[in-house]
């Protein structure tokens, strides 16, 4: 199925589910909800946040299908819409400070299994990524991440291209002093 | 890092698999939110996508053209895609799609992009997203236009420049034909009409205002919402009222908190009282125990007063929350004493190992009213030294109705809270109750906390109550790691209603005596607004040797499960009951402030089968009088055929009162058992003119009881507190903070403060 398809398909979902088809919105919801836990789990990288997250932003986009107006891709749209999600959900709860699981330790790999050094290195960059101010770290999800361009990232945080691109560097600064210190602190026990 | 390094790294690892479960529930809830969204929309609305005529007929001929090609061609393009998702539904779909490794299609083909190339150009960019929409509207014009305008319009999308936040949270299309504020408007008005203002509102008011005819106005005022202009000129006059110093910016002040509890864009327009906050309303559906004040008594009709002591402090939480929300509480849900004993006093405690308290005994002048009398009765339990070990099961409500941030999570955080204080060698077990009820968690010793904290966040609301099933498990998992001579309690969190299995009051309440008697205590944890229970929880609380303590915050969770933890769970003695025999030659009349639900009969206090109120490890509970000493205008006037009050009522068989009882204003008598005894033990103590002190000379501790006392009446409406005003009760509350270390003593004055604005407010309309 290529990606134009998929889209197509999305549009007519949309569609139809703002028009108050409700099978439209059980396949929208059913196709994008994996979409929707990929991006909670990056951007908070529990598991169980992840899907508390991803349920909100699918009720989120129950209540506000209609507001979608064609003017991007439709996950375009929803990539705003889950970090949104993310964002309320922290805030409402202030659970960042509350929560003391440590991050990013249920993810996995697309090819091979890495070595438990290679692990270790990939979780460090992956906690000095969710160390990141929001802006920068949303940012690296979507472009870094994701795979946006810096024009899709853009219209997704709503800032012009540049800033993104500058966002980008500054962002890849930060993580590199970020891991500069873990390693010291490593280094000196 | 490199570059690309970065890339590289986070393109080859990903998100794990999402639980099937929490996919379900996920989608199950948007179904819902999107059912009840369009139901919404669609009722009485003027440009929402109601299907009708010919646009119906048109998606059913596509739906039914999508289902015709799955099944006669079965082509894997767009469309057909779509009817097998729809007719086939998740799994199926799901497995077709999803790459296990890389997610949906779409994202690993952008993902194999960016590993490949070198510059981020990627397929699916806006410009091919243009493109394709432009061709599509084209192709289908007339509906495109339709959805597109659908969206409200006020909602910026990605491209049109929204507020970083905004579109999480886009409205509703809007819905011009219905002022949305006339619902509300029209509830309020129902509800002011059916509540007639509390006598002592009125009171507080003349005295604030002078003695005019201002009731009358009010009550002209809450039957008809008078045009705008009048009301202004209304509320001018009011806030003009004399000595209500500040009155005007606390009004300010008050009025944001109020609008955010409306809920409701307040536009300039319409006009509703904006500034005003509304008076008390029947939030939803809470209920409370109807009880009349506790009246005046005459001496020589009625010379002994008995009653059960209470602990329990829902009722000061409850007020809190109704009034940091701009509106005074029901008077059903003010009960006074426990207003009072919300606070910690610093009664003398006994030694250990002889009476489990002692009485704390003042008489002071009255400063609600000239002439009458306070006595102060006060005990506060020994602080238990020795650990006991605890067998808790946490019963926890998880139907839907808790779903709501001041309930579950809240309940969570505030059991998260508690394990801290307990001693690894404790067991919890945890129960839920909603559509069925389930353990959720075996017995499991303390030292494994993160066992039992993992179990709690997995907890989460949907689904009704069935209470009394989970009540019985609960009892179940308690026996089954039943501590002897520990501490064997159920802690139930709810916010109310068992409305599923027995719903009768008086079958539950039997359950739970009979396991209080085999040792297993009960107590009660409210939480939340608009369903609670409050009637229920007390009786449950009552019957099970247990309390009932209301939580609406996370400080006071803490208050509650930690720092008066020992007292909540811990019982040092139960069936507390208070007798007290007025002295007819000092004392006229007399009355109780409080404890309504806690009466008891006079012979119930010597029979030992009546149950009453527990004391925890350092409880303190407070009890106080008001008495018309001899001498003084009584408030009930004598009666003309009887003769003066005798001495000693005939019934009595007691001694005339002798010369040395002379100076004794009455007789306190307190029964209490030991926990696991079932003989009563008595304490006598006479009350005399020797505990006479004058107001000031009190303790920070009663002087501050006093307050509560005051102010508790003052919110019920009570026909007894004389010239008493908000002011005077922050003056004394004020004046008698002493050291405070929690805060709680600045926070109640902050709240009469704000019940002093509410009650302005409630007066204005």
């Amino acid at each position: 199925m290529t990606q134009g398809n998929r889209q197509q398909d999305d549009q007519f979902l949309v569609k139809q589910a703002q028009a108050g088809d409700r099978e439209a919105f059980a396949a929208l919801a059913e196709r994008h909800y994996g979409l929707m836990f990929k991006v909670a789990w990056q951007w908070c990288g529990h598991k169980a946040d992840a899907e508390d997250i991803a349920q909100d932003a699918a009720i989120k986009l129950a209540q506000n299908i209609r507001s979608f107006q064609f003017e991007s891709a439709f996950t375009t749209w929803l990539y705003r819409l889950v970090i949104n999600t993310a964002k309320d959900y922290y805030k409402a709860k202030n659970r960042r400070n509350t929560r003391e699981m440590p991050m990013f330790e249920d993810m996995t790999y697309i090819s091979a299994e890495p070595t438990p050094e290679q692990k270790m290195a990939d979780k460090d960059v992956l906690q000095a990524i969710a160390a990141l101010p929001e802006t920068l770290k949303e940012t690296v999800l979507l472009v870094c991440w994701q795979g946006l361009s810096h024009k899709e990232a853009g219209a997704i945080m709503d800032c012009p291209e540049g800033t993104v691109s500058w966002r980008v560097s500054e962002a890849r600064k930060k993580i590199a002093e970020i891991l500069e210190m873990k390693q010291k602190e490593r280094a000196h026990g | 890092m490199d570059d690309k390094q970065l890339e590289k790294m986070l393109s080859s690892l990903t998100a794990p698999e999402p639980s099937e479960n929490a996919k379900k529930q996920a989608l199950n809830s948007a179904m819902s939110a999107f059912d009840e969204k369009m139901q919404k929309t669609t009722q009485g609305s003027a440009d929402t996508h109601r299907q009708t005529g010919i646009n119906q007929t048109l998606s059913q001929i596509r739906r039914w053209i999508m289902k015709k090609r799955y099944t006669i061609s079965g082509t894997t393009g767009a469309v057909a895609t779509c009817a097998l998702v729809a007719v086939l539904g998740a799994p199926f779909f799901y497995q077709q799609v999803s790459d296990r490794l890389a997610g949906p299609e779409e994202d690993k083909s952008r993902v194999m992009n960016v590993k490949n190339s070198d510059v981020k150009i990627t397929v699916g960019g806006v410009a091919t997203d243009k493109a394709y929409t432009d061709a599509l509207s084209a192709e289908n014009e007339r509906v495109l236009k339709e959805a597109t305008r659908s969206g409200s319009s006020a909602i910026p999308t990605p491209l049109s420049g929204a507020g970083s936040d905004s579109i999480a949270l886009p409205q509703a299309p809007q819905r011009p034909n219905e002022d949305p504020l006339q619902e509300w408007r029209r509830a309020l008005d129902t509800s002011q009409i059916a509540k007639p203002e509390p006598k002592g509102m009125q009171d507080w008011r003349q005295s604030m205002g002078g003695a005019k005819a201002e009731p009358q106005r009010a009550e002209a005022d809450m039957a008809v919402a008078p045009a705008p202009a009048e009301k202004k000129k209304l509320i001018a006059k009011d806030r003009a009222v004399p000595s209500a110093e500040g009155q005007a910016k606390e009004m300010e002040r008050i009025a944001p908190v109020t609008n955010g509890l409306i809920a409701q864009p307040v536009p300039v327009s319409p006009p509703v009282d904006i500034i005003a906050p509304q008076g008390y309303q029947d939030i939803g559906r809470d209920q409370f125990q109807k009880f009349e004040e506790n009246s005046v008594k005459n001496v020589a009709a009625e010379p002994v007063s008995t009653f059960s002591i209470d602990v329990d402090t829902a009722s000061y939480s409850f007020a809190r929350k109704a009034i940091n929300q701009g509106y005074l509480p029901q008077a059903n849900a003010v009960r006074i004493e426990e207003m009072i004993n919300y606070f910690d006093y610093k009664y003398s405690v006994p030694e250990e190992g002889g009476h489990p308290f002692q009485p704390t005994v003042a008489v002071y002048d009255s400063p609600w009213r000239s002439g009458t009398k306070l006595v102060h009765i006060g005990i506060k339990g020994y602080e238990v030294q020795k650990e006991i070990k605890s067998n808790l099961v946490f019963l926890i409500d998880t139907s839907g109705s808790m779903n709501n941030a001041d309930k579950l999570p809240l309940l969570v955080n505030s059991f998260k809270m508690m394990l801290d204080n307990l001693s690894p060698d404790d067991t919890v077990g945890i129960v839920v109750y909603a559509g069925s009820a389930g353990t959720v968690l075996e017995p499991t010793k303390v030292a494994d906390k993160h066992k039992i904290m993992s179990a709690l966040e997995r907890l989460s609301a949907g689904g009704s109550t069935a209470g009394a099933a989970g009540i019985q498990q609960a009892y179940a998992l308690a026996e089954q790691s039943f501590i002897k001579d520990g501490n064997n309690r159920i802690i139930l969190a709810t916010d109310g209603d068992f409305n599923v299995g027995i719903t009768n009051r008086d079958e539950l309440k039997t359950l739970v005596e009979r396991k209080r008697d085999q040792g297993i205590s009960l107590s009660v944890l409210g939480f939340g607004q608009g369903n609670y229970n409050d009637h229920m929880m007390q009786t449950l609380a009552q019957n099970g040797n247990g309390n009932a303590a209301y939580i609406d915050s996370l400080s006071e969770a803490r208050k509650v499960l930690v720092e008066e933890a020992s007292s909540t769970l811990f019982t040092i003695a139960k069936d507390v009951k208070v007798q007290v025999e007025f002295n007819p030659a000092l004392v006229q009349e007399y009355r109780l402030v409080g404890y309504e639900t806690r009466h008891l009969n006079r012979e119930d206090f010597n029979n030992d089968k009546v149950d009453a109120g527990e004391v925890g490890a350092g409880h303190t509970v407070t009890a106080i009088y008001e008495i018309t000493p001899t001498g003084v205008t009584p408030m009930v006037d004598d009666l003309r055929y009887q003769k003066p009050a005798p001495k000693a009522p005939a019934t009595e068989n007691s001694v005339v009162a002798p010369a040395a009882d002379a100076d004794e204003y009455a007789f306190l008598k307190i029964r209490y058992k030991r926990p696991d005894e079932n003989t009563s033990i008595l304490m006598t103590r006479p009350i005399t003119k020797a505990d006479e002190k004058s107001f000031e000379s009190l303790s920070d501790d009663i002087r501050f009881a006093n307050a509560v006392a005051g102010f508790a009446q003052l919110l019920k409406g009570s026909k007894f507190t004389g010239n008493l005003t908000y002011d005077q009760v922050i003056e004394i509350a004020n004046a008698a903070r002493g050291k405070d270390e929690f805060g709680y003593r600045t926070e109640f004055v902050n709240l009469v403060r704000l019940a002093k604005s509410a009650a302005a407010m409630q007066n204005m309309r």
